[in-house]
């Protein structure tokens, strides 16, 4: 049995200046320049985020993730512009199916996202040059969400805890990271309890509560994870507490705000100085014996452009 | 050449061999020792090491061939910094290396750049465009939104429909020159305000109404509001508020909630200025149009002193804050215009009969 810490090496000052060039940039380009940015942003995080003495590394370029960006705008370009034109044109009808159509490609497109997202950022992380990969199927969550999204929606949001739950479940156990497999299997109706219990802690304490509510998110996500390879099996620990939360966030606050934004990069680091290097993995599993199992990632054929989005660009 | 310590990692698995590079023009070489203690050596090809970006030199992974990729990691930065020396068709600098390498001068470099683009944006390029918009838009539209601005206020507004009806009898006596039809409300608050809704709305409270003691302060009144409706001041503002929140949410993508709120305040404060101008507008078109129809374009100087003792202003420090350009001022560049123009009482034909109105209202 063996536990290693994860840790985290950025620096804010490091940080700060690859976020001021990307604001130059997109600035500059009108925006253009945001998936080059968001690459440098994540290269830089999984660059200095190390486990047993490696560091994870990111491939992804910008042009990958810009022909997803493009797409998504044109997708939403054209429907909005349709809705505008029958707007213009005072043709009523045409505007009322132009604002159903908004509304169902933003609700249906996420499972879309969520698969592409995750398939193009799971199969441009490595560690040790392992790469992680993800193997959901996206015919599969669709139905998950539609589902789930069904449900809620009938149920006036009840539901809503379970489906968010199952696509989690679904999601993180079609992780892998070469031969070893992720799991999580969390229970939606402990998510729930946890949820309104937070919720009405934190009404009562007049927000006091909300840190320790964050902590206990935190840690039913990690407990309910699981590594798995070839009969061994390994866990997630994360020693943060509530009051820990606390000074990282209540800190974070004041750092942002007395520096009108400025400060957002030590902001950043701290938080993922405080989660990270409080996060261990254990167990016996031996890291130093992975297989590399993942295919590469082609990203030549039409269906596989709408793997490029990233969810965080809409 | 020098023995560099590197992890060299297969692509097979994470088992890594502690190893020592070493490097030539068109080769590297890295040996360590297998299980068995037997020497072994990798030979890269230059050529088929894979393109780096270095963007901090204290950790580099560089990778050979094609998938499954063979991999070395090095962590001593004087190492990276050879590397990166020595092959620089490997390493390249990319757009960002540009700014970072250059340390301090590049980072004030690159807020001063950003800074002066923003600022070019804002306060030259989208107002014009919007601007531009705001012309474009067919006059149906512009009474559409004022109708529809003014319908949404009409269980507030306590509009007064006698007196509403005497308004527009009393503007008919005026040639306002508008391509809008004009419709003009009194409401019975004693407030002492007046506004214009685009298309051609203009409601006046009868705070303001008992006020003025002359007739040719509701002429002054009723020429600046008809100002802002034919330039479409309304309008233009609108468009460049909604400009201005979009080109901030496409730059501002990225970054956190409490500069976006900074930043909205201060598109906040922009918008007063823009006003002040607007309204600067509106009072010398406004006396051109009191010229024009031979009003006596004192009402309107009178005008401004009624607002002043109603509302004493701002000191003049908060003046960065008024939306109207202060009172005195206004007074002082309508007063200098006003020398200008030849008023003579016996060409204004209309007088009596809006006077007569006046009255009327003022009740």
């Amino acid at each position: 049995m063996q536990e290693n810490y994860l840790s985290y090496r950025g620096k804010g000052f490091d940080l700060f200046k690859i976020l001021i060039v990307n604001f130059l940039l997109t600035v500059i380009t009108l925006g253009l320049y945001y998936p080059w940015a968001k690459i440098a942003y994540l290269r830089y995080l999984y660059g200095q985020t190390e486990f047993k003495e490696s560091r994870f590394q990111f491939h992804g370029l910008g042009q990958e993730v810009f022909k997803g960006f493009i797409i998504v705008f044109l997708i939403f370009g054209g429907v909005y512009g349709f809705y505008f034109w029958a707007i213009y044109t005072q043709t009523i009808d045409l505007a009322g199916i132009a604002l159903l159509l908004i509304f169902l490609i933003t609700m249906f497109i996420i499972p879309f996202a969520i698969h592409g997202a995750l398939r193009y950022r799971m199969s441009r992380t490595t560690w040790r040059g392992i790469h992680f990969g993800y193997r959901g199927d996206r015919n599969e969550l669709f139905r998950l969400y539609a589902k789930g999204l069904f449900l809620s929606i009938i149920t006036f949001g009840i539901y809503g805890f379970w489906f968010v739950t199952s696509i989690r479940n679904y999601t993180i156990s079609h992780i892998r990271l070469g031969d070893v497999k992720f799991q999580h299997h969390a229970d939606g109706a402990d998510f729930m309890i946890l949820n309104i219990k937070g919720y009405f802690l934190t009404l009562i304490t007049f927000g006091i509560y909300s840190f320790w509510w964050t902590n206990e998110l935190l840690q039913f996500y990690v407990q309910n994870t699981r590594l798995y390879k070839n009969g061994q099996k390994a866990r997630i620990n994360t020693y943060t507490d509530g009051g820990g939360f606390f000074g990282l966030l209540v800190g974070n606050f004041f750092i942002v705000l007395f520096t009108l934004g400025l400060g957002s990069a030590w902001a950043i680091t701290r938080t993922f100085n405080y989660i990270l290097g409080n996060s261990s993995i254990e167990g016996d599993i031996d890291f130093d014996n992975i297989a590399q199992t993942e295919q590469e990632y082609k990203d030549a054929a039409g269906e596989d452009l709408l793997d490029f989005f990233d969810f965080d660009l809409i | 050449m020098a023995e560099i310590r590197v992890k060299y990692y297969d692509g097979k698995s994470s088992k890594f061999e502690l190893a020592k590079l070493q490097t030539a023009a068109q080769i590297w070489i890295i040996s360590f020792q297998d299980g068995e203690g037997f020497l072994q050596q990798k030979i890269w090809k230059v050529a088929d090491i894979n393109r780096e970006s270095i963007t901090f030199g204290e950790n580099l992974t560089v990778k050979y061939g094609s998938f499954p990729y063979e991999s070395i990691e090095i962590d001593s930065p004087k190492a990276i910094d050879y590397l990166q020396d020595s092959f620089p068709q490997i390493f390249s600098a990319k757009e960002i290396s540009f700014f970072l390498r250059k340390g301090w001068s590049g980072l004030l470099a690159a807020i001063a750049l950003s800074g002066g683009f923003i600022f070019l944006f804002y306060k030259y390029i989208i107002p014009e465009v919007a601007y531009a918009f705001a012309e474009t838009l067919p006059k149906e539209y512009e009474e559409k939104i004022g109708e529809s601005l003014l319908t949404s206020q009409n269980w507030l507004l306590e509009v007064d429909s006698t007196k509403s009806k005497a308004l527009n009898q009393y503007a008919k006596n005026i040639d306002f020159n508008s391509n809008y039809r004009l419709r003009f409300y009194v409401s019975n608050e004693d407030i002492v305000n007046a506004y214009a809704l685009p298309g051609g709305f203009v409601v006046v409270y009868q705070g303001l109404l008992n006020k003025m003691k002359t007739e040719e302060e509701l002429a002054g009144l009723l020429a600046h509001e008809v100002i802002h409706i034919n330039n479409k001041h309304t309008t233009k503002s609108m468009f460049k508020s909604l400009a201005n929140y979009l080109f901030i949410s496409i730059i501002l993508s990225d970054i956190n909630a409490v500069s976006n709120i900074i930043i909205e305040n201060t598109n906040a404060v922009s918008n007063l200025s823009f006003s002040r101008s607007l309204e600067k507008e509106a009072d010398l078109d406004g006396l051109e149009v009191l010229q024009r129809n031979r009003i006596n374009p004192e009402g309107m100087i009178l005008l401004m002193k009624r607002l002043k003792e109603e509302a004493p202003g701002l000191p003049s420090q908060m003046k960065f804050l008024s939306s109207h350009p202060l009172t005195e001022e206004r007074i002082a560049y309508l007063k200098k215009e006003a020398t200008k123009i030849d008023y003579q009482k016996s060409k204004d034909l209309k007088k009596e009969k809006r006077e007569q109105i006046f009255h009327f209202l003022k009740q």
